[in-house]
């Protein structure tokens, strides 16, 4: 397979479970700062492993991935107590991050984008609104704006960021802050 | 700054190079080299990518007469759309806020842009702005492709919105209004005698006191399918057709073609509400072109013979892969699929 139809394949099957891992791994880190680092790694180890062998079920791959990643981390750290020690080995993940439908369903990808959309900074929505909604190009965009074409690439390009990132937390962002919540309570056990 | 965000930054700022006007086979080998630089910088921009691509689902909501090409005449506002109040989607969750964001960026903003361009737009939003303090009561609801919605309206009234549906609803103390724009909706309307409940589409119009039924608008066709009760069909200027159970209208400006179903076919029809096709013995190019109504990924017969064949069977709407592994291990068809495309023939 080629890195281009393996990058489809990624796609389609890995990066569609956004959603589940970003809540698996904030359920099961504390310091959020770093869950995208760790997003991003997971990713990269995933892709790695996909050059050699596509697993069967894309999920539970995914995580996997990422539960080996946070007991790789936790180690590093050493500064792991016992008891995060033993709440890393139980890193299972729970029926609710293995049922994808249950989230997806919940809002719509329409709503989720068009509340990424609201949620830009007026000019960014603007240019992504122009380029998105009404199809325009990049320098049509321009045009109807009255602003340059590298203003519009860079507006692109901060859009595009928190879009993703929408998309990945979308209509789970209140699950995460009770997942986070659960987490810190069962720590206290 | 972590090294997550530094690299999603660059993979974001070659996306959007990539999505300019400018784009190189120079700069394209750069992009290449970075993303043969580490894995981690072609996730990075895959996954960016993927966001983007699917941010093209935001096009639903363009405006129905949509300035998209700029020559919009200054006199737009039609008969037809003057009659339809809720046009303007008023309390629309969704394009409302793009209307808004129009009139918005119309009025203060940086109109520095060619008045031509500007003239047009105008005209449009104009018209909207009329036609939205008009009436407010419009509501506008759409689904994306492949999607499906089911809406409760106030009077107790159910519909389901298939795939790349988008309709407005107006109930009042006096009528209830549904205005059809694009795709399917399964009608079940609860039974008020004193408020005729109305679909329009185009120039088409069905008045029905309560009863199920289905509509599909395939440009100006509308294909009327009654489950339950009665309703009454009238297209342009006329005369008015009754439809009861099973009967299965086609009407196209000034013409209604009425055919009767059996409770198999009529069963058959209706399974889009579970998400699913039933084909009874229908070509591949006409299973083709259902299923091409569900999916980004479009299904391509590429030669007449193979959209001859004959196909039968329950199917999920969404999932044109399957269909299109079934193709090829059941009929030995040729499939080749591509991001966005799947390409069958008889031969390879």
């Amino acid at each position: 397979m080629t890195d281009e139809e393996l990058g489809r394949w990624f796609v389609d099957q890995v990066l569609r479970v956004e959603p589940q891992l970003m809540r698996f791994l904030r359920r099961n880190w504390r310091e959020s700062d770093e869950v995208d680092d760790l997003r991003q790694e997971v990713y990269a180890r995933a892709f790695d492993h996909c050059r050699r062998s596509l697993p069967e079920s894309p999920l539970a791959f995914v995580l996997s991935v990422a539960k080996h990643l946070l007991i790789d981390r936790a180690r590093r750290k050493q500064i792991v107590s016992i008891e995060t020690y033993a709440d890393i080995e139980a890193l299972e993940p729970t029926v609710d991050e293995l049922s994808p439908e249950r989230h997806q369903s919940a809002r719509s990808e329409l709503q989720l984008l068009q509340l990424a959309l609201d949620a830009l900074p007026e000019r960014c929505r603007q240019v992504v609104a122009l380029r998105k909604i009404e199809g325009l190009s990049q320098r049509e965009v321009a045009a109807r704006l009255g602003i340059t074409e590298d203003t519009v690439e860079r507006q692109v390009s901060k859009g595009v960021r928190a879009l993703a990132k929408a998309l990945a937390d979308g209509g789970t962002a209140i699950s995460a802050e009770q997942a986070q919540a659960s987490a810190a309570n069962r720590r206290q056990l | 700054m972590t090294q997550a965000c530094d690299i999603d930054a660059q993979a974001a700022d070659w996306l959007a190079a990539r999505d300019g006007d400018d784009w190189t086979v120079a700069r394209q080998q750069a992009l290449e080299a970075w993303l043969a630089e580490s894995t981690a910088h072609r996730v990075a921009y895959l996954r960016l990518k993927a966001a983007w691509q699917r941010a093209d689902r935001l096009q639903v909501l363009r405006p129905a007469q949509a300035p998209a090409a700029p020559a919009v005449p200054v006199s737009e506002p039609s008969s037809e759309l003057s009659s339809e109040p809720g046009r303007a989607t008023a309390n629309a969750p969704l394009s409302a806020r793009w209307v808004d964001w129009l009139r918005n960026w119309l009025s203060p903003g940086p109109v520095a842009a060619g008045m031509a361009v500007m003239a047009g737009l105008l005209a449009l939003v104009v018209g909207l702005g009329l036609r939205l303090d008009a009436a407010s009561s419009g509501q506008l609801h759409a689904t994306g492709v492949g999607e499906r919605a089911v809406l409760a309206l106030r009077d107790g009234s159910r519909l389901t919105l298939n795939t790349s549906t988008r309709l407005r609803t107006e109930i009042s103390a006096d009528q209830r209004r549904v205005w059809l724009d694009a795709g399917e909706a399964y009608f079940e309307v609860a039974h008020d005698p004193g408020r005729p409940f109305v679909v329009l589409s185009g120039n088409h119009r069905i008045t029905v006191l309560g009863t199920k039924f289905s509509v599909h608008r395939d440009g100006d066709q509308l294909r009327v399918l009654v489950v339950e009760g009665r309703v009454e069909l009238s297209s342009g200027a006329a005369a008015a057709t009754l439809l009861t159970k099973a009967d299965n209208a086609l009407a196209s400006p000034g013409l209604v073609r009425l055919s009767h179903e059996s409770a198999q076919g009529l069963d058959a029809n209706m399974r889009w509400l579970e998400g699913k096709l039933q084909f009874d013995g229908i070509t591949l190019e006409a299973a083709a072109r259902q299923f091409n109504r569900y999916n980004q990924k479009q299904l391509l017969i590429t030669d007449a013979e193979a959209g001859r064949i004959r196909i039968g069977g329950t199917f999920d709407a969404n999932n044109v892969e399957q269909f299109a592994r079934l193709l090829h291990t059941g009929f030995g068809l040729n499939v080749v699929v591509s991001n966005d495309v799947i390409r069958v023939a008889l031969k390879p």
